[in-house]
């Protein structure tokens, strides 16, 4: 059996500046939020025994739960909510030139009382800005919307997406409907309008095609089929059609199902295009021209350069953001996630390029 | 050299059968020397003959429907065009009557049927091939 085989980067290449896709700024909890939050959703929190966020339904082994063990402030606080530590740890270590922040926070997923949950997402942008994207340049940050309520989502985007720290918006990939359907197309107007990307990630809500199949491990491995739904959802719904600037991210979704979902797709547009014929391309044209994905979680087959080849079946060199996904347990390092079957021009691209002309830097 | 030849050469009449043997909406196959074609009159009375069986797994386009191709610029909503296509009887792929060509695929030479002309002369339908 051939050895699975990751390599360090030669060392000039290791000097090449890094753009990191996805990195996860922390509350200490949602108390946080108390100085930022307007009444009547302030004495919510604030009030003993106040809301709480829902938790992941998970147990499993962990070193230091859902962080990596060095990543751990050692005194209680989550991983990931120490700026000097995240700027110690990860900016300074990796030569990190920009780090995306993507929250782990979603009010789209708080199922009651849309406004509060718009309040909450107003407070965690403002949050962001005060405590993280102002106090260190390399520190982009994702706009934190409430999707339940589009137009005040879109109002959201347009408060705060002038602010430069700013280079998309979150949305988490849900599980019981997309985010495709017109009813959310205020939030892709107002990204378009703004210049800002779309982002997907998995959150605690996050379930599989059969829900929450009872271990970890199930889960972890078949939630890739989140993104594809929400993906397949955007090109069906015609968002690429009706938005023709927009910009998508696929974070921590993985990229080795996208060459099987771009031919099963066309595949199936050459025989469906009359259902919705508002889609005016191949679908996997718009997901090669506009969707990024991110590296992490970087899959591993017992030779290297079956990983190249799948690089290769998707058709584009600029398709792949280097994600470290600090702090988390599964966290990837820029130069040993990359397999040598990568020649040294791609890697130099995913560790910086390709982020950098898709967020504009 | 002898299927350039053949592309080159002049074409030939072929006289595919009586005007009321293919009504409005209605194709057949029809065979004009080695070549197998699906000759259709589409509803306003025109007729058309392309390549007759499907060029992604041979099935017989004539055994397929005729439709005024499904188009929309908004979602949610379908118009039905002036375009006519001619839809596979397997996996529904489409081709436009006129050109031939696959309306997901417009630049693939390999997914578009040939068009030949096809005109009625003298109560019958006729074809140039």
């Amino acid at each position: 059996m051939a050895e699975t085989k990751v390599h360090e980067l030669s060392p000039d290449v290791r000097k090449t500046p890094v753009i990191d896709a996805d990195v996860h700024e922390m509350l200490v909890s949602v108390r946080d939020l108390v100085p930022y939050l307007a009444e009547p959703w302030k004495s919510r929190v604030a009030v003993a025994d106040g809301w709480k966020n829902r938790n992941f339904p998970y147990s499993y082994p962990q070193v230091a739960g859902v962080a990596m063990a060095d990543a751990a402030t050692g005194d209680g606080r989550p991983a990931g909510s120490d700026l000097k530590l995240v700027q110690s740890q990860l900016l300074n270590s990796y030569n990190i030139e920009y780090a995306i922040l993507v929250s782990s926070f979603h009010p789209t997923n708080v199922q009651v009382q849309p406004e509060f949950a718009t309040g909450l997402a107003r407070a965690y942008n403002n949050w962001l800005i005060e405590n993280w994207l102002e106090k260190d340049g390399r520190l982009k940050g994702s706009i934190t919307i409430a999707a339940q309520q589009p137009e005040a989502a879109a109002r959201e985007i347009e408060r705060v997406g002038a602010h430069p720290g700013f280079v998309q918006i979150i949305l988490p990939v849900v599980p019981d409907h997309v985010f495709g359907n017109p009813f959310y197309h205020p939030i892709f107007e107002a990204a378009e309008r703004n210049d800002l990307a779309i982002a997907f990630h998995q959150s605690n809500a996050t379930e599989t095609a059969v829900g929450l199949p009872p271990y970890y491990i199930e889960w972890h491995t078949a939630i890739s089929q989140a993104w594809q739904c929400q993906l397949i959802g955007l090109i069906a719904h015609g968002v690429f059609d009706k938005f023709e600037r927009l910009r998508v991210a696929m974070l921590e979704s993985s990229w080795t199902w996208v060459p099987h979902l771009m031919w099963r797709f066309d595949h199936n547009y050459r025989s469906l295009r009359r259902e919705v014929p508002w889609v005016k391309r191949m679908p996997s044209e718009y997901i090669r021209e506009r969707v990024k994905f991110s590296t992490q979680p970087m899959e591993y087959p017992e030779d290297p350069e079956h990983l190249w080849r799948m690089f290769e079946m998707i058709g584009s060199e600029e398709f792949l953001m280097y994600s470290s996904d600090y702090p988390h347990w599964d966290f990837d390092s820029p130069y040993r996630a990359l397999p040598r079957s990568f020649p040294r021009e791609i890697r130099r691209k995913i560790l910086a390029e390709n982020a950098r002309s898709f967020y504009g830097f | 050299m002898v299927s350039r030849v053949l592309r080159d050469a002049p074409p030939r009449r072929y006289v595919v059968c009586a005007r009321k043997d293919l009504a409005p909406g209605e194709a057949r196959t029809f065979r004009a020397g080695s070549r197998s074609l699906a000759v259709v009159c589409l509803e306003e009375g025109s007729y058309r003959a392309v390549t007759g069986t499907c060029p992604h797994e041979a099935a017989s386009l004539a055994k397929g429907k005729v439709e005024k191709m499904w188009t929309s610029e908004t979602a949610g909503e379908h118009r039905s065009s002036e375009r006519c296509v001619i839809v596979c009887p397997w996996h529904n792929f489409e081709f436009d009557l006129d050109t031939g060509l696959s309306p997901c695929e417009p630049g693939r030479k390999d997914m578009s049927l040939r068009t030949y002309r096809a005109v009625l002369e003298d109560g019958e339908v006729v074809v140039y091939a």
